[in-house]
């Protein structure tokens, strides 16, 4: 009986996973496989990297500005 | 005890989103009978809405305070309704399965990184007032709040494309062509929220 409900929860657990086809991009597939393998599991890590490098380079291109609108975004609530 | 349950469920998902939202999409995407679990996150933003109006009107005038409530309600559940309708559309292009349980419940638990930053925008801007200055304080707090909404903001990104994979079955290609079709009625949208008034960033 044990291996049943182990066996039935397989079974559901390979359903759930071949819910929906892989994702497939013709021959750039390798490298989108590559990159978002990185944003399965706790995403928000990377994306804080991610974040801090774009701030930093937007900072260099457009200095006081960029404060200017984070004062704008501060207001956006 | 079936409201314990869903409580638990909605701390398990919310968790997930966090930490394995891949996964956890996929799971809810594939599971049935748990979308009671979503009543939580609108509870959430019903009190996030009650902060802001508290914050822009103040306890002084109690009939300007419901006004602005129940217009961010209003425009909520409107932008709420959009989106549904969007994905709808989606669906009905590409001849792809449309089931709202499911994509609501997707759907629902991307309002987490706009609810986290509409929060914290809300809370800072009572600690912290803008405008920021060129100090260097103000250069430094500039930088870690813009480096915390664009982390959200990417968070949201990804959170919107497993929907899409998930409840609609898209792949790249068709997430990508929707986007094109759905981001132009969003930015309508949000110019006429900014243009009434009610939201200056929309709540999506």
């Amino acid at each position: 009986m044990a291996k049943d409900k182990i066996y039935s929860l397989m079974v559901t657990k390979m359903q759930e996973v071949s819910s929906v086809p892989p994702q497939s991009v013709g021959r750039l597939t390798p490298f989108y496989k590559l990159l978002a393998a990185n944003f399965k599991t706790f995403p928000v890590k990377n994306l804080f990297l991610i974040s801090l490098v774009l701030i930093f380079f937007t900072y260099l291109l457009l200095g006081a500005l960029l404060i200017k609108l984070a004062s704008i975004l501060q207001i956006g609530y | 005890m079936k409201l314990l349950r869903y409580l638990f469920l909605f701390g398990k998902s919310s968790a997930g989103t966090i930490l394995n939202p891949y996964v956890t999409y996929r799971s809810l995407a594939f599971s049935s009978g748990d979308l009671p679990q979503t009543v939580f996150i609108y509870f959430l933003i019903f009190i996030y809405f009650l902060l802001s109006s508290l914050l822009k009107n103040g306890l002084a005038n109690p009939y300007l305070l419901t006004l602005r409530l129940n217009l961010l309600i209003a425009a909520f559940l409107m932008g709420l309704a959009t989106v549904l309708m969007l994905f709808y559309l989606g669906a009905k292009i590409f001849k792809k399965e449309f089931n709202l349980g499911r994509i609501f419940k997707l759907w629902s638990f991307s309002f987490w990184p706009t609810l986290i930053w509409f929060t914290f925008t809300s809370v800072m801007s009572v600690i912290l007032p803008p405008p920021r200055s060129l100090t260097l304080m103000g250069k430094t707090y500039s930088f870690v709040y813009l480096t915390f909404s664009l982390t959200l903001l990417f968070w949201k990104i990804i959170l919107y494309y497993l929907t899409l994979r998930f409840a609609l079955k898209f792949d790249l290609f068709k997430i990508i062509f929707y986007s094109f079709i759905s981001f132009p009625v969003l930015l309508g949208f949000s110019l006429l929220m900014y243009s009434l008034r009610i939201f200056k960033i929309p709540f999506i």
